[in-house]
């Protein structure tokens, strides 16, 4: 049992690896996709909440969530959602690289785990979203203005339990695109859905019913509004304790299911020979 | 000529076809973006808004209609990038790219034949999308016609950049980072979101020499607003320059990439 533990993280150190070579390899893909890319996606909301700011403060944010400082709201937000965007593209993305390069069949025919082959692509995506977001979280701060109130390492915490869940939805996701040989809408489609219904830019409470009902299903949903709570404090759905409570049982859940698609994908995609189709 | 980017069209929507999630991306995209920054207005005008709290920070009180106008042209540059600059990319990474420059086709026309097939999904992807703001979020287009000259005058520029920017992309043998760098600038300078009064007044300066600030603002006029033609003439002649300069520089950008890279031998490397 140790021995296959061992093996599996020895394959997903390697697959990790090579991936950071190839990426060093292009350094300016890795500064404009690392730094430029977060940081402009922060700008259409930065000035948005200027727009609608009074002496840096938004009173209409701050009647919803407790706290009119827009910037950190969304900083904090962004955290969650980077992370989110790294495992989801991680997972399915470079399976439709290895499907188009036509690699796929031949690395899955090595004696190594698919599973540790997936997990050490998104290894490499998640070390690289952690020095990407200490570098945009620094830039961020000095152009915006970050001001965090709590004990940030206390909201780290909140930040485990949910790459778990996300390596679940990743596998289901993967499956996903073995079954339909599409990563690119599919990918960007959850990752948007996911992140708008987890209240990376508003507090959830502004979304109509039935959204909020599928909102509430997400981990999330709980890592955004608990990091948010102990980081700026905010007012939260529940409290902080409840909250991170729901995303250990949502985050358990989720790597079970996906773990669970992703081999039902996986033996369909075997026994009908489509691996090498794109 | 003609034939040759008549082909590649056929060819490009022939493989858009073939896969389903596209199309329905296309359908899903236009009314799936503006919802993010539909919600985050509403939780910054507050629980009390009224429709001058909107007037007062958007310059609008239809926050729906103003943010509709900006994410649906800035995603239409976007996906014309991505396309683009992705397409000779693709032809380069696949190996394929020699194989079809030694066609005797006009190698313009490969990327011609793109521009064509984009500009016909674009066209599909809009008529599905004013269809659904109607249903989702109960916008109507006040003024058609204007709104229409408008929409047709972007045209121009945003299939010369997409010229240029697969130039560029086959030359720097990258098409991500280029991409986020590209579309970060108008998504940040163009007021896709909000006015672009709110911009650091320097800022402002840089905004107002972009043509997608300039479609923006035109079509939040006339759609938006009602605007007739005339209220956004300078808008216009502002787009058609760009569209001409952009054009011309799209198809010199080609060239000279074509020249270096058949000199340098570096067509089948990536």
């Amino acid at each position: 049992m140790i021995g296959k533990w061992s093996h599996a993280l020895r394959v997903a150190g390697a697959v990790a690896a090579q991936r950071w070579r190839q990426s060093l390899r292009y350094p300016m893909n890795f500064v404009l996709n690392g730094v430029v890319q977060p940081l402009s996606w922060l700008a259409p909301v930065y000035f948005l909440g200027r727009a609608f700011a009074v002496d840096g403060r938004v009173p209409g944010l701050a009647a919803y969530t407790g706290s009119g400082d827009f910037t950190s709201f969304f900083l904090s937000g962004a955290i969650v959602a980077g992370l989110v965007g790294s495992v989801l593209w991680g997972m399915g993305f470079a399976l439709k690289q290895q499907m188009d390069q036509g690699v796929l069949e031949a690395n899955w025919l090595t004696p190594s785990s698919r599973f540790a082959q997936l997990v050490g692509v998104s290894l490499f995506d998640l070390t690289y979203t952690v020095v990407q977001f200490a570098i945009t979280l620094g830039l961020a701060a000095a152009l915006f203005g970050f001001h965090p109130t709590g004990s940030f390492w206390l909201a780290l915490g909140f930040l485990v339990p949910v790459i778990a869940g996300l390596y679940g939805f990743g596998f289901a996701l993967a499956g996903a695109v073995l079954l339909m040989r599409d990563a690119n809408m599919l990918i960007d489609t959850s990752n948007f859905i996911v992140n708008v219904l987890s209240g990376e830019n508003f507090p959830v409470k502004v979304l109509p019913p039935a959204l909020l009902a599928i909102s509430l299903a997400l981990p999330t949903t709980y890592a955004m509004d608990g990091l948010r709570g102990l980081l700026l404090g905010t007012r939260t759905l529940w409290p902080v304790t409840w909250e991170f409570a729901a995303l250990c049982v949502l985050a358990a859940w989720l790597i079970v299911l996906g773990r669970w698609s992703f081999l039902a994908v996986e033996r369909f995609c075997r026994r009908r020979g489509t691996l090498a189709l794109r | 000529m003609l034939r040759a980017v008549a082909a590649v069209a056929r060819r490009e929507l022939v493989i858009f076809g073939r896969y389903p999630s596209w199309f329905i991306g296309t359908v899903i995209w236009p009314v799936l973006f503006p919802a993010a920054y539909v919600f985050s207005i509403r939780a910054l005008a507050g629980p009390a808004a009224t429709p001058q709290t909107y007037a007062d920070a958007l310059g609008v009180s239809d926050y729906a209609g103003f943010l509709i106008v900006g994410t649906t042209l800035w995603m239409w540059v976007n996906i014309t990038l991505w396309s683009m600059g992705g397409a000779l990319r693709q032809e380069q990474l696949g190996g394929t790219l020699e194989a079809n420059w030694l066609t005797p086709a006009p190698r313009l026309a490969v990327l011609a034949g793109d521009a064509v097939a984009n500009g016909a999904i674009a066209l599909l992807q809009m008529g599905v999308s004013v269809a659904l703001f109607v249903i989702v979020y109960g916008f109507h287009v006040r003024s058609p016609l204007a709104s229409l000259a408008v929409l047709l005058a972007n045209f121009p520029w945003v299939y010369g950049l997409g010229l240029l920017f697969a130039s560029l992309v086959v030359w720097a043998k990258e098409v991500n980072g280029m991409v986020q760098l590209v579309r970060g600038v108008f998504l940040v300078l163009c007021g896709m979101t909000y006015p672009v009064a709110v911009l650091p007044h320097w800022l402002q300066g840089v905004s107002w020499v972009l043509p997608l600030t300039h479609g923006i603002e035109a079509l939040r006029r006339t759609a938006v607003a009602g605007a007739s033609w005339g209220a956004v003439g300078g808008d216009l002649a502002w787009l058609l320059g760009w569209g001409a300069a952009l054009l011309l520089a799209g198809v010199a950008a080609f060239r000279w990439t074509d020249r270096r890279m058949r000199r340098l031998g570096s067509v089948g490397t990536y």
